[in-house]
């Protein structure tokens, strides 16, 4: 086993071979505080001098674990690692935002995987320093930036393997609130693969090393191509069929319609319509000859009850010097003027005398001689409708 | 945000011909419909193929500018 103590200000490389450490009684962990107890020696190919360890003990928590500790419990309580805010990635991102530096592994193996898998995608790079001063700041401001500029599709941010020093940018909680808010769906690449930092748990989907990132992110066109063309396939083969069917269908039909079934065909139904045309003309006919009669009658009653017609056969219409009708001998007294109207013209006179019985017309002998007439042609219209249909 | 909308296309458009695939499928369509689909589908598959085979370099680096707007630069790997 290899590592290295360090304080503020200096750093021990450490051997800790397995004669030794057999009974350890306890996972050494990055950034776990620890005492050590062995000989100083010099490994003479680099002329380091080394610590071989022959006892190492747990002390207490190391700070900065207890750190990281403290704000991963923060942040679980506050939601940010909840897998309902994680959002899916993008099946076919056009651009890829890549946050990172722009001289490490990391960005060479991204920008090699998605060229590889995935070329018509665009890879955007904002380069950040990924560790030191200032380091956790500028990554979190490059997720905003992305988040502004809104043309990438999904966010790698991470760097190469380093030690929990080297990571520690990502466990810093400007970058965890960073990647929570972000707009864009963000992955994390902290080659680091025994422990999670704080990105990996709040980033929508994490990757243990810069290059496992480009790949969840970015699909294989060539599967894509694949997919594509099996669907193509698909379709094809249904339709290909479904004309098959249809020629088939075609080619009953066109045996159905041998010449003389439809001979037989257009014989009968030649029959049905020329029966069907007779009946309709009888139809016709007989329908003009009673609408004809019927029309003559009430043409000869309307003219019967035209008050013009009236007068034309002798009777006046009197009407008294107030202008109206004069129905009876009573309404008039001695001396009263009133008017007659005839069919032709009118004469103004004077009541002579008043008689209040009706014994001129009684015997009927002075009756205008179509009166009769006309009651006769009345009476016989009313058996008229049955001799019309 | 063109780039934003070609990404989308290709989900549409995929999805479009799985559409057609399925209901070619599962449907009894009237063979004029089912020509019309298909034809529709041939189109698809060639405008998504095409989206696939485009392959200029296309690494660049995202500046942002002092007033707030962003900028692109080629982007040439250090070291190799």
């Amino acid at each position: 086993m290899y590592f290295s103590l360090k304080d503020d200000s200096s750093s021990l490389r450490c051997v800790f071979f397995k004669q030794n450490n057999f009974r350890l009684g306890f996972e050494p962990e990055s950034g776990m505080k620890v005492l050590g107890f062995g000989e100083l020696s010099v490994y003479e190919p680099s002329g380091q001098y080394q610590l071989k360890v022959v006892r190492l003990k747990p002390f207490g928590v190391g700070e900065l674990q207890l750190a990281f500790e403290q704000l991963k419990q923060r942040l679980a309580d506050e939601g940010l690692f909840d897998p309902e805010h994680k959002r899916e990635l993008p099946a076919f991102p056009a651009t890829v935002g890549v946050i990172t530096s722009d001289t490490g592994a990391a960005v060479r193996d991204i920008i090699s995987v998605i060229s590889r898998r995935c070329p018509p995608a665009r890879v955007v790079l904002y380069p950040v320093r990924v560790q030191g001063e200032g380091a956790a700041g500028e990554i979190a401001r490059a997720i905003e930036s992305f988040g502004r500029w809104g043309e990438a599709d999904v966010l790698i941010v991470g760097r190469g393997g380093g030690s929990i020093e080297d990571l520690w940018a990502f466990n810093e909680e400007v970058v965890a609130r960073a990647i929570y808010n972000s707009a864009v769906p963000v992955v994390s690449a902290v080659g680091h693969e025994t422990d999670y930092t704080i990105a990996d748990l709040v980033a929508d989907m994490r990757a243990p090393t810069p290059s496992a990132a480009a790949e969840l992110v970015v699909p294989e066109v060539a599967e894509l191509a694949a997919g594509i063309n099996a669907l193509a396939e698909r379709m094809t083969r249904i339709v290909r069929d479904d004309l098959e069917r249809a020629w088939q269908k075609v080619d009953s039909c066109e045996r159905g319609l041998s010449p003389h079934r439809l001979a037989a065909r257009l014989g009968e139904q030649g029959r049905q319509l020329s029966s069907l045309v007779r009946m309709m003309a009888t139809c016709v006919n007989a329908n003009l000859a009673a609408n004809a009669s019927r029309w003559n009658a009430m043409r000869r009653e309307l003219s019967a009850l035209n008050p013009a017609a009236v007068m034309e056969r002798g009777f006046a219409v009197a009407r008294g010097s107030d202008g109206a009708l004069v129905r009876g001998a009573g309404q008039l007294s001695q001396g009263d003027s009133l008017e007659l109207l005839l069919a032709e013209g009118r004469l103004d006179c004077r009541v002579e005398k008043v008689h209040l019985d009706t014994t001129s017309l009684a015997s009927g002998n002075d009756l205008p001689p179509r009166f009769n007439h006309t009651q006769h042609t009345r009476h016989t219209r009313q058996h008229k409708p049955g001799v019309g249909e | 945000m063109s780039a934003k909308k070609k990404e989308q296309d290709f989900a549409q458009v995929v999805g479009r011909l799985e559409e057609i695939v399925n209901s070619l499928e599962d449907e009894q369509l009237p063979l004029e419909r089912s020509i019309e689909l298909f034809n529709e589908g041939v189109e698809l598959a060639l405008v998504a193929r095409g989206k696939l085979e485009k392959g200029e370099d296309k690494v660049q680096k995202l500046i942002e500018k002092l007033g707030g707007g962003f900028e692109l630069e080629g982007f040439k790997e250090s070291g190799e």
